[in-house]
């Protein structure tokens, strides 16, 4: 028997490694183990008052503190019935696209583009594609600034809290972004183009079930309903349709989905779901782009990429709406506490985040659940890494080139293992 | 009108040429040589009155160096001024240090509204005695405190320019509570002021800092039982 260890893999958020076990020249087992310390979250959070809930929960990512943040607040919301004005929503909506920004431009340009244009890191890129990394940085700079004017901060919007916003952003900031986005807009067709030039590997999987959110009108990343391939579901039985185990080699999660099969999260199943509400230019170049609806995991990196097309143009929407309603200095909605329970769900960057809370008559947590995307993604992560393997020992490759596809096929995933580390083993 | 015989002095090993009657405090001003001063102000022409000592400077070479204040220090032919080197640092460091025990740190009330000249100081020379209020821009009646928000700014280390009160939101702590005796009494008696119940405070300072000495001091400070 022969193990194949990728060691830790490089360019990913968190830890994680990959465990190939060969007899002969078959595949007799694959781990995917997430090697993260637990992080306790959903039991510290135990006992804190409501109000402290959202600016505890969005310290578990550092990438994705936004989405963290209202993925809370909509739970805490939710369990006290509260009702936000238009004027919030429109402001969270907006700060959520700079989120998603920020992380799928950090994952496009510095994660997977090495990969893509064959460097070992992105500074190696700086020889031969200096502006591409350039409009890298600038592109992740606008989502970041994106968040700063809503949220207050570039990480962990502070500003943003239960029953709407603590400050609001001034109009002139408004408009300054709006520009700003809309030049933007050149840098990202140029990246979309750049990432179709490029060849990549191809996975056919076609035993997993994409799920993401049911949005309103517009390609935004609330929604209230869940979809699973076709199916739509309430939120309140997220429970069912995810069904969680835990395996001993890794300190994450897995979702299983009711028939067994694993569940894909993420930029590639919202595609696929909800293209239709792409706004023109994104679902031009989905159309353009051949390449949906898509069952290749590789396809992440370019789904990403027409991804921050639509937020770039929904922004500029969002904003020209604010404008022309004007901004109104309004107080946040009144919270009254009262037993009960509420489930908030997000689109994260990386796909569908669920935050549950059960609160008593004080207003103090009883009970809290967090399932993060890349807990949900890690069962079908091992999966396409058996059919990737399973395929390149066929084809007879050696094993530096599977330990480095392997690796190129786990950053395709974008995963951020930090966040999906759940897990605690007592021993004894 | 004959000219005036410029004098030679030595600035940080630089032969520089200074009028007389001008202090060395004047020429390192004028050659934008940096030197930290707290009683001193250019609009007060003449008036000196070398009060704060944090010019200190060192004069002389060899085994015979003085430490002086630049601003008391007429030039004269020959001198040697060094104006910055690690025992120069230490000692205005803990001439900031006297400085700020000497201070009323009630800067929830104080105007000066987050452009505080302390502030910097201190975070020059590394004395972390200073709570996030030094940086807040609210004051007076603006003051979260005043609105009956629990905010732990009267507690938490500065260094972050307040970014959360400033936008409205009350001061989380995230930064560490600091272990200094005078401020927490100061903190206590704030709270009391501003009429907030400390057993809510106790509870806040619980996010960020579990078990720390500060909740134990507090708490006897402000007599709350557990």
């Amino acid at each position: 028997m022969k193990t194949i260890n990728t060691g830790l893999v490089a360019r990913i958020e968190g830890h994680g490694n990959v465990r190939i076990e060969l007899e002969g020249d078959d595949l007799r087992r694959i781990e995917m183990q997430v090697v993260e310390g637990s992080r306790f979250f959903e039991t510290l959070i135990k006992g804190r008052p409501w109000y402290e809930v959202p600016s505890i929960l969005m310290r578990i990512c550092s990438i994705c503190t936004a989405d963290h943040n209202l993925a809370a607040i909509r739970g805490v919301e939710n369990a006290f019935n509260v009702e936000v004005s238009a004027q919030t929503s429109l402001l969270r909506e907006l700060l959520m696209h700079g989120s998603i920004m920020e992380s799928h431009f950090l994952h496009i340009f510095f994660l997977a583009l090495p990969d893509l244009l064959g460097f070992p890191s992105a500074l190696h890129m700086k020889k031969y594609y200096p502006e591409e990394l350039e409009r890298g940085f600038r592109l992740k700079k606008l989502g970041n600034d994106v968040q700063r004017v809503i949220g207050g901060r570039a990480i962990h919007p502070e500003k943003s809290k239960v029953g709407g916003f603590t400050s609001l952003p001034t109009e002139t900031q408004l408009a300054n972004l709006k520009r700003r986005l809309m030049d933007a807009m050149t840098d990202a067709k140029l990246t979309v183009e750049l990432i179709l030039t490029r060849d990549y590997m191809e996975i056919c999987r076609d035993d997993n079930v994409h799920s993401s959110l049911m949005p309103g009108a517009n390609y935004d990343y609330f929604g209230d309903r869940i979809l699973l391939d076709n199916t739509v579901h309430e939120v309140s039985r997220y429970r069912e349709l995810l069904r969680e185990e835990s395996v001993g080699y890794s300190t994450a999660k897995r979702c299983i989905s009711p028939s067994g099969a694993p569940i894909m999260v993420g930029s590639i199943a919202r595609l696929n779901l909800i293209w239709d509400k792409l706004p023109p230019t994104a679902k031009e170049f989905y159309t353009m782009s051949g390449k949906f609806p898509s069952r290749n995991p590789m396809d992440n990196t370019l789904a990403q990429a027409i991804e921050c097309i639509a937020s770039i143009e929904r922004c500029v929407e969002i904003i020209d709406e604010l404008l022309s309603r004007g901004m109104k200095n309004e107080k946040s909605a009144e919270v009254k506490t009262k037993e009960g329970r509420g489930i908030g769900a997000v689109e994260a960057p990386r796909g569908t985040l669920y935050h549950e809370f059960e609160f008593d008559a004080q207003g103090r947590v009883r009970m809290c659940n967090v399932i993060t995307p890349t807990a949900i993604n890690t069962y079908d992560m091992e999966i396409s890494l058996r059919v990737l393997v399973e395929s390149m020992l066929r084809e007879g490759f050696d094993e530096q080139e599977i330990k480095k596809r392997a690796e190129m096929l786990i950053r395709a995933y974008d995963p951020c293992l930090s966040c999906s580390a759940h897990v605690v083993r007592i021993r004894g | 009108m004959s000219r005036i015989r410029k004098v030679k002095i030595k600035i940080d090993d630089y032969q520089v040429l200074a009028d007389p009657g001008e202090t060395v405090l004047d020429v390192c001003r004028r050659l934008n040589v940096h030197i930290p001063t707290m009683c001193y102000n250019p609009l007060m022409d003449g008036e000196r009155p070398g009060s704060c000592r944090l010019c200190i400077v060192a004069i002389g070479k060899g085994d015979r160096i003085y430490f002086r204040e630049a601003c008391k220090t007429p030039v004269r032919s020959g001198l040697e001024v060094h104006t910055y080197s690690k025992e120069i640092h230490l000692l205005r460091r803990d001439i900031v240090e006297f400085l700020l025990a000497r201070h009323r740190r009630n800067c929830w009330d104080c105007p000066v509204s987050g452009n505080c000249p302390f502030v910097e100081l201190c975070r020059d020379y590394d004395v972390e005695l200073l709570t996030v209020c030094a940086e807040c821009p609210l004051h007076g009646e603006d003051c979260l405190l005043s609105k009956g928000e629990v905010c732990l700014g009267p507690l938490t280390y500065f260094g972050c320019g307040a970014s959360c009160t400033r936008q409205g939101q009350w001061c989380f702590g995230c930064r560490g509570l600091v272990p200094h005796q005078d401020i927490i009494k100061s903190a206590v008696e704030v709270y009391r002021e501003k009429n907030i119940p400390l057993e809510a405070v106790v509870e806040r300072m619980e996010l960020f800092s579990y078990s720390s000495e500060v909740i134990e001091k507090f708490k006897k400070f402000a007599g709350v039982k557990e």
